[in-house]
Formats: C-alpha cells, structure tokens, sequence
C-alpha cells in the first residue's frame, strides 16, 4: 500500500515523548537540553555530550513508522558524505522502540523560521543563498560512485547561520537515497509545496527532482510562501522580483523534468550571470537536444551527425554540433577540411561545431538545435536529450548486438532507430526484431555536402524528429507518428521481452 | 626511443595576500586540462594548505589524501611537500603549474619557471607592494614570459606598462575556477596559444 507522508512541524519547548525529558540523560553520555523539532514518529533533541562538552542533534524516529532498512539507508548515506555544510554522523543507537540517529550540531535556524521572523527577502539575499543552496545540492549529486538525490528540499531542511557570511547547512537526510536506489522506495517522502510532480506517484526520481525544491524554496525566499504544485502558471510574485529571476523559478517548477534545468550547477551559473547582459546559459536551456548514438564503434555515428547538422543548417536552422565523445575526430575533420577555428568553435558555412572539451569548460552555443555525437549508446544519454536517435548495424555478426541496444533504448523514450545497412532485407530484418520501422541510412558520400537521395532521407528524419521547414526556416512541430510505433514497440517489448 | 620533453612551468606569484594566486592558478589548470587537452599538474608551493580546503570541499575528509596528491576533473594537485618541481617537470606532465603563494622566499624557484605570472592589485592599501617588487626585480630581464596581472583599471595598466616596463594586463573576473567560460578562455588563450 502507498501512503504519502507529510511532515507537520510543532515545536515544543516540553518534552513528553517516551518519557525523555529536559534533563533526560540518554545512552549514559548525552544530556537533553532543548527539543527543536516534533512529531508523530520523530522528535530531534538538542543534547550535550556530558564528557567532551559539545553540543549533539540526536533524532529519534519510532520504529512503528520505519523498518530497519530504511533507517540505515538515511545512516549510510550520511556517514559517506564529509562537507562542512552537512552534519557528521558520530553514532547510532537504538532501543525497544526507537531509532536514534547522534549527529553533529549545526548553529543556525531554519529558512522558514528566519523568514517569518525577517520577512520575505531581496532578490539579491535569495540569490545569494540559492547559490549556497545549489553549490550543496551539487555537491551530493556529484557523490561517485552514485550521486546522492536528496528528495526534500524545503525551508525547514535548510538551516542558515545568520552571521556576516550566511553560511548554509542542509540537514535531515530521511528522505534521501541514492540515484540508483529511488525504486525500492515503498513510502513517497517529500513536503507538500516543494515535492516534484514526479514525487506524487511512482515516477521515477533524478537529480532534476532535487532542481524542483530548490526553485520552491527560491519562490519561498521572496515570497514567504509555499507554492501549490497545480498553480504553477499563477504564482504571485512581489513587483520588486526581476523577470530573469522569476525566469529562473519557473524554469525549476515546470511540471515536465525535461523542461527544468537539467543540472544544479546550471542554476547557479544562471543565478550568478543574472544581471549580466549575455544570458546564453537560460538560452541554452533551451535548445532542443538531438542526441545520435551507435549500437557499437565504428557505425558511422560522426558521419550521420555532421551531415544531418550540416543539412539543418542549410536549412536556415542555428545548429550546433558537439561532439560528445572522446574519438577526437572533430578536430582531425577541421584539419583535413580547414574549418575556420574562433574561441572554442569551428565554423563550416553557417553550422558550428564544438570538440570536446573537459567537464569544467562553459561554452554554451547559441543555437535552436544541438546535434549531440554520443558516439556509443549509453542510457544516459536519455537523461538530458530531447530526441535520441540510434544508429545500428544489421550485418548477421551485428545484428545481435543491434536488436539488444535498440530494445534497452527504446524502452527509455522517444528514440528513433536509424539502420546502416544498404541491403534492404538487413533492414527489414532489423525492424523484425525490434518490432518497430525505423528508417535506412543512404550511402552518405561527403559530410558537409547532400545529393538528392541523402537530402530526401534527411527531410524525413527532420520530419520524425518534428523539425518542419516552413518558409526557408525549420521550425518544431509535433507529430504524433514515430511516438506511436515507439509506443507500440515498447508495448510489444514488454510482452515478448525474455522470449528467444 | 623518443626522448620525452619535460613540462613547461608556469609560476604564478602574488605581489600580497589575497592577490587571487589559487583562484587563477586553479582556472588556468583547469583551462589548460579541459580546452587545451594538456596533461596538468597543479602545486601548491606555498603555507596556506588550501589544497586540503579544496579536497575537504570536492571529497571529505582529508585525511584520505594519498600520498599527498589527488586529482580533480582529471587536474592533478600536489600538496606543498609532496614532491618537488624538478621531479614532477620529468613525470609525465605537459604543463606544471605553481602556486607560489605571496612569500617573497620563494622568488628564487619562481624566477627558474617558463612562464611567470604575477597577481596584484593597485588599491590604495597594496599598490606600494607592488611598487616594491618591481624595484626589487629591476634586475631581471623581463621578457614575454613575464606577465603582471593586476586588478586595476585600463588606465592605470597603461601607466604601469610605461612606468616599469613590463607587459601588465587586467585581471578578469573569476567567479568561479571550476567553470572556465568564454571570457576566461579568450584571457587564457591571450597568453598561451
């Protein structure tokens, strides 16, 4: 059974619970001086090491409400993450019925107690503890080997050391769990106002979850209020609130997580250039991701690529190529063809293309369309593409490996198979297999040049992916058509999938 | 067998505390890593220990360092002590550079690297520290593989290209040395391309 739970905070200065009082000693060490935080199933206590001296949080979760697993869950979490802005986990106790979690004390209050005692603040004090805010929640999707998600970011998890620096912490972890774990969640944790859509039922969960309180709470800091999930569209904000900031909200709270910014660290770049005058990191939010993989090396993935961006380009589109592999053959490319090279860029006509460059290298193009070369398909390529498209073989020694790829890849979205073969029976084949029709690649003679037949094959595939051209400029129109056979196909996948 | 060339060093010292040295020692290796595809390592030559700040920061406890070194978005740091300039010039690096800090102690090593780089800032409080180092460098022979970088403005870059005869550029802004965007790509290319 599914239940959501939702946090109700009281605070009390008495403590009742179990017993446990102002004067409480507990596991013969700690002595309870304050209570911060009650309710039904958890209470934390402020306590005083009785030996070192030192203040202690200890968090008592009943065990009525969690089984044992989940609660080491939120443990094992915590004692994996060392970062001056997220408690230390020094000790665990339990007892007939209880867990206790004995963390570090952080100094400070929450947002939501700040702010009703500060009021609402400038747009320039939320940017500031946005980027705060940012910089942590990165910090745990960045975690390797498995990005942490932590899944409640809300004012009350938020603690804010009000000196000159307004240091940041984020604490209470419970709903917290690593990015490959979100599906063996049986409770939907989150606080009602700052979970995500996808939290409400059994989506599945990413870092782009995370993005969605950080906007809640940013709308929080300047507005003192909590915003209702299914009134997006009509948030109120103070007049005094820039159009760019508010831009930056709604592009966190859109219900599609396709729409959201796509990375934490995107935010905060958007939240620091703010009142810059070139704001190419929210346009390029924007554009729409094409993203070609192959099923293996060597299927010709590049060469699709440039012709088809090359195609778009002449097509009156802003295209960008980017290469996002580490084959290096872009830059062999503009050797051989002497591509005009300008700040990170190659120029070919009016297409540019950008080589691959280290994971710390900002170099947003401006274009409607990224044609992204992915070089062999991996599922996280799905992750932060628009539109996937898939290049596969279907020689009898690639067949195998082909129908594989193009199943895992087709039960992940919208994707598009593309067949490099040009025997037509291979082709047919393939589409047997998969139990969908994509489309066969024609001979592509060179890269930067169409004759007819690849001009009609690209048309097609502009056309499937809903790139229209309409009066010399190509334009995104919906279309219904390859969704249906994608659609179908994951439904036949999911009845034959395991059959030989 | 090809013989290996040992890396270029590129030193970078501050003209005082708080010149920005880490801040622009960091973005250059991470421009260097990420545009320039060069093998880069990173040393701190200096006694602010903020490598460990750095690692505690990206990682946790510092007390997991190895043998002194560690490596972030495939730059290599090494902490002061871990090794030496001479030695990680003949591993396998294209470029080495050094934070030297602001101690004038170690002008010595500073003088033998490739390239050298100094960080200052003409505000009222510092600009006689910078006065000072150039009258006490008027002996060396300054050539394009010096470089000031100073937080002033154009006007007063001019007057000290003149007055001192060095090659004075104006810092640019970092405000953050793990995103090297396009502005900083084209000051860095300025110099090293």
């Amino acid at each position: 059974m599914v239940i959501i739970t939702l946090r109700f905070f009281i605070c009390s200065a008495v403590l009742l619970e179990g017993g446990i009082t102002a004067t409480s000693i507990l596991f013969e060490k700690y002595q309870v001086t304050d209570v911060v935080y009650e309710s039904d199933t958890v209470t934390v206590f402020i306590a005083e090491h009785i030996y070192m001296s030192v203040k202690r949080i200890i968090k008592k979760i009943l065990k009525k409400s969690i089984c044992r697993d989940t609660f080491y869950s939120e443990v094992n979490i915590l004692k994996s993450i060392k970062n001056p802005q997220i408690p230390t986990v020094y000790d665990v106790e339990e007892d007939a019925f209880a867990y206790y979690i004995i963390e570090e004390y952080m100094e400070g209050v929450n947002l939501h107690s700040f702010i009703e005692k500060n009021g609402v603040m400038s747009e320039e004090e939320a940017t500031d503890i946005g980027i705060k805010i940012c910089n942590i929640v990165s910090f745990l999707h960045c975690q390797k080997p498995i990005p942490i998600l932590f899944l409640d970011v809300h004012p009350k998890n938020i603690l804010i050391n009000d000196d000159s620096e307004r240091k940041i912490f984020l604490v209470d972890f419970g709903s917290s769990y690593y990015s490959n774990e979100t599906e063996k969640r049986r409770i939907l944790m989150g606080t009602v106002g700052y979970a995500a859509p996808e939290q409400y039922d059994h989506g599945r969960l990413d870092e782009r979850t995370d993005i969605y309180g950080i906007g809640a709470v940013l709308y929080f800091l300047v507005t003192g209020r909590s915003c209702d999930s299914e009134n997006i569209l009509s948030l109120n904000f103070p007049q005094n609130i820039s159009e760019k900031f508010r831009m930056i909200i709604m592009q966190c709270l859109a219900h599609d997580r396709d729409d959201r910014f796509q990375r934490v660290e995107a935010i905060a770049t958007s939240l620091s250039r703010k009142y810059k005058s070139d704001d190419t990191s929210i346009q390029n939010e924007k554009s729409h991701i094409i993203s070609i993989a192959g099923v293996d090396r060597r299927v010709g993935v590049t060469h699709v690529c440039l012709a088809f961006a090359s195609y778009l380009s002449k097509q009156g589109c802003r295209i960008l190529y980017e290469e996002a592999n580490d084959s290096n053959h872009l830059r062999m490319i503009a050797g051989c063809e002497k591509l005009k090279y300008k700040n990170g860029f190659f120029y070919h006509d009016r297409l540019t293309l950008k080589p691959l460059y280290g994971e710390q290298i900002n170099l947003p193009g401006d274009s409607d369309y990224i044609v992204r070369d992915c070089g062999m398909y991996s599922e996280k390529i799905n992750d932060d593409s628009d539109t996937v498209v898939i290049v596969a073989g279907a020689k009898a020694w690639e067949l195998d490996n082909s129908v594989a790829v193009c199943k895992k890849a087709l039960n992940a979205g919208n994707v598009h198979i593309l067949c490099n073969s040009s025997h037509k029976n291979e082709a047919l084949s393939l589409w047997r297999k998969i139990g969908c029709v994509g489309m066969q690649v024609p001979a592509l003679s060179k890269i930067f040049e169409c004759c007819d037949s690849e001009r009609i094959f690209f048309d097609e595939l502009a056309d499937s992916i809903g790139i229209t051209k309409r009066g010399g400029a190509m334009h995104k129109k919906r279309t219904r058509f390859f969704r249906k056979f994608a659609e179908k196909a994951r439904r036949n996948n999911s009845r034959h999938m395991g059959c030989p | 067998m090809q013989k290996k060339r040992d890396a270029i060093i590129v030193g970078i010292w501050g003209v005082h505390s708080g010149a920005g040295v880490t801040t622009l020692a960091v973005s250059l290796a991470n421009y260097m890593q990420g545009f320039l595809n060069k093998k880069t390592a990173l040393y701190e030559y200096n006694q602010k220990a903020d490598f460990i700040k750095i690692y505690e920061c990206f990682y946790g406890d510092e007390s997991e360092i190895s043998e002194g070194k560690f490596t972030l978005k495939k730059v290599d740091y090494f902490l002061k002590g871990s090794t030496d300039i001479v030695k990680l010039s003949q591993e396998n690096y294209d470029i080495v550079i050094v934070d030297f800090g602001y101690s004038f102690t170690a002008i010595g090593e500073f003088i033998r690297c490739h390239y050298k780089i100094v960080v200052g800032s003409q505000e009222p409080w510092y600009c006689r520290k910078y006065e000072e180092f150039c009258e006490k460098l008027s002996d060396y022979n300054e050539s394009d593989l010096w470089v000031h970088i100073l937080a002033t403005d154009e006007h007063e870059i001019k007057r000290i290209r003149k007055a001192y005869r060095v090659k004075a550029i104006r810092r640019p802004y970092i405000d953050n040395a793990y995103v090297i965007d396009k502005s900083l790509i084209q000051f860095f290319s300025y110099f090293f391309e």
